[in-house]
């Protein structure tokens, strides 16, 4: 008689599976939506466009502005402006941008980069330009 | 004697085989036509047929079950030369073996079909979100894991209950196992 | 009465998949564009129907997926979120591809498609019960689905007589063309004229004449 009875029940494996897959399903859903994911991206602002490039990739980009094109590398989770058409070289001086905040700028070509940290904080970002 | 036995059982076997395999080609099409809101979201249905297969069938037939699953699915619909062909293999065959070895490693009195199948549908879409990964979704394949990861949770349960409340009160299914049983202990004779 | 494509089962097979290649060998927008449109006429002229809503609700969504991870120029923003130019592209490349391997897929592929030998023997034997199921499975109730299943399950595998005898099929050579074909030479000029196409992106690509 016990033994028709279980069959109805969930067994303890069945119920650990369960378990398991709850707190598994959980996480992932903490780890990719709310957690400590580095989302940095590479904001380039230019000629009334903006770009925007996860720093973890890798790119070659070529923006344009009133003097000429500006080369901006993204490479190894680094970004920096390569070469300008303007006269000091400042911007390209201003060295690799890493963490979310870093920035570059070449003045007379008006272009502007940046790291920003995840996307939500992009636009209170933006609206603070 | 025995030849015509032995040929009497192979015989029987395919026809189980083939039942099987044409019952998930009949869930599959069933699925087919429950409207989806996404066209990726897949119920796996049609895994009863494989789940029933499991102690059925032995390991060989089980495969070929799978096999024959997928191919079949994959004629039907006629996806065999594109991707979804691919993501149908990887998910259905890593899913088929979690599960065949869950049943054989674990008592049935420790675990039924309810934790099979929820750890097969988790492993099918885990594996497919895996493959799609690098093949349609890139890294945003992340993004899209979670929801996908809890769909396949609660549609493993359901099945995997649906499936255990079968077995326990399917007349073919006990019937299957006295035909063996009973032409197994008649050819020792 | 929907006309019949004269072409063999196993001829489409072949052709399709020797057109399979240069479907994957591209990688530009543009050619991936021009595939798609080949292959969707491809399966239209080969009667096979293409539910366009599914289509175009899985390419929205692989679209949609590559769009979360922004890359590139940015086109239009949701709220904060930009939607770039380059996940755009990103998105639509990978979108066409799949759905040009579905449509090649689908006019490749007939459900009559034979298999030889004993495998083949089982599936014929595994169809002909996905036959049965599909007939019979009208009996089946949604409140007792247990049972009527049981019930289904059981009436098959007590069917004796009408079930086909697992048997060698004749290989595939011995095949003839489907249902009256024309002269095997015409269609065999029509498919090879679509793998041609098929490969025209490709051989472009070689010599760098593409000058968009």
């Amino acid at each position: 008689m016990k033994q028709s009875r279980t069959r109805f029940l969930l067994r303890p494996l069945d119920g650990l599976v369960v378990l398991l897959s709850v707190i598994g399903v959980g996480f992932a859903f903490w780890a990719v939506y709310e957690g400590a994911q580095d989302n940095l991206q590479v904001v380039i602002e230019a000629s009334g466009s903006r770009w925007v490039y996860p720093l973890s990739s890798i790119q070659h980009l070529a923006i344009p502005g009133p003097l000429g094109t500006t080369f901006v590398e993204i490479h190894q989770g680094e970004a920096y402006i390569s070469d300008s058409p303007c006269p000091d070289k400042l911007c390209v001086a201003m060295g690799k941008l890493k963490k979310a905040g870093d920035w570059a700028a070449c003045l007379p070509n008006r272009v502007f980069v940046r790291i920003a940290g995840n996307v939500r904080q992009d636009g209170i970002d933006a609206s603070s330009w | 004697m025995g030849l015509m036995l032995q040929a009497g059982k192979e015989k029987r076997v395919s026809r189980e085989l083939a039942l099987l395999a044409g019952l998930s080609y009949f869930l599959s099409t069933i699925e087919y036509m429950i409207p989806k809101p996404l066209p990726f979201i897949r119920l796996g249905i049609a895994n009863l047929a494989l789940m029933l297969g499991i102690d059925i069938l032995s390991f060989p037939h089980f495969l070929l079950l799978v096999f024959l699953k997928v191919l079949g699915q994959a004629v039907i619909s006629g996806s065999l030369f594109s991707y979804v062909f691919l993501f149908s293999v990887g998910g259905t065959l890593s899913s088929a073996l979690c599960m065949y070895g869950l049943r054989k490693l674990i008592p049935p009195s420790l675990m039924g079909f309810t934790g099979i199948s929820t750890v097969g549908a988790l492993v099918s879409n885990g594996v497919q979100l895996f493959m799609a990964r690098f093949i349609i979704f890139g890294e945003s394949a992340l993004y899209l894991a979670p929801p996908v990861l809890l769909f396949g949770f609660v549609t493993g349960f359901a099945l995997g209950t649906f499936c255990e409340f079968f077995i326990s009160h399917s007349r073919w299914y006990h019937a299957v196992f006295i035909k063996r049983d009973t032409h197994e202990s008649s050819s020792t004779f | 009465m929907k006309a019949v494509p004269p072409f063999s089962n196993r001829q489409l097979f072949w052709a399709g998949l020797i057109a399979l290649p240069a479907v994957f060998l591209v990688h530009t927008l543009e050619a991936r564009l021009y595939l798609w449109l080949l292959f969707l006429g491809y399966s239209w002229l080969l009667g096979k129907r293409n539910k366009f809503f599914i289509t175009f609700l899985v390419m929205a969504g692989i679209v949609g997926a590559n769009l979360l991870i922004p890359t590139g120029k940015v086109l239009i923003e949701i709220g904060a979120f930009p939607l770039t130019q380059g996940a755009l592209e990103r998105g639509l490349e990978r979108a066409l591809l799949l759905e040009t391997l579905v449509f090649l897929s689908k006019a490749s592929i007939q459900r009559d498609l034979v298999f030889p030998g004993k495998f083949g023997a089982l599936i014929g034997q595994s169809i002909y019960y996905f036959e049965e199921f599909l007939e019979r499975g009208k009996n089946l109730s949604w409140r007792t689905p247990i049972k009527s299943l049981d019930q289904l399950l059981l009436e098959l595998s007590e069917g004796e007589q009408q079930e086909p005898i697992p048997q060698e099929t004749p290989s595939p050579a011995a095949t003839t063309p489907a249902r009256g074909a024309p002269a095997p030479l015409t269609s065999r000029l029509v498919l090879s004229m679509a793998i041609v196409l098929a490969y025209l992106p490709l051989a472009l690509e070689i010599p760098g004449f593409l000058s968009w």
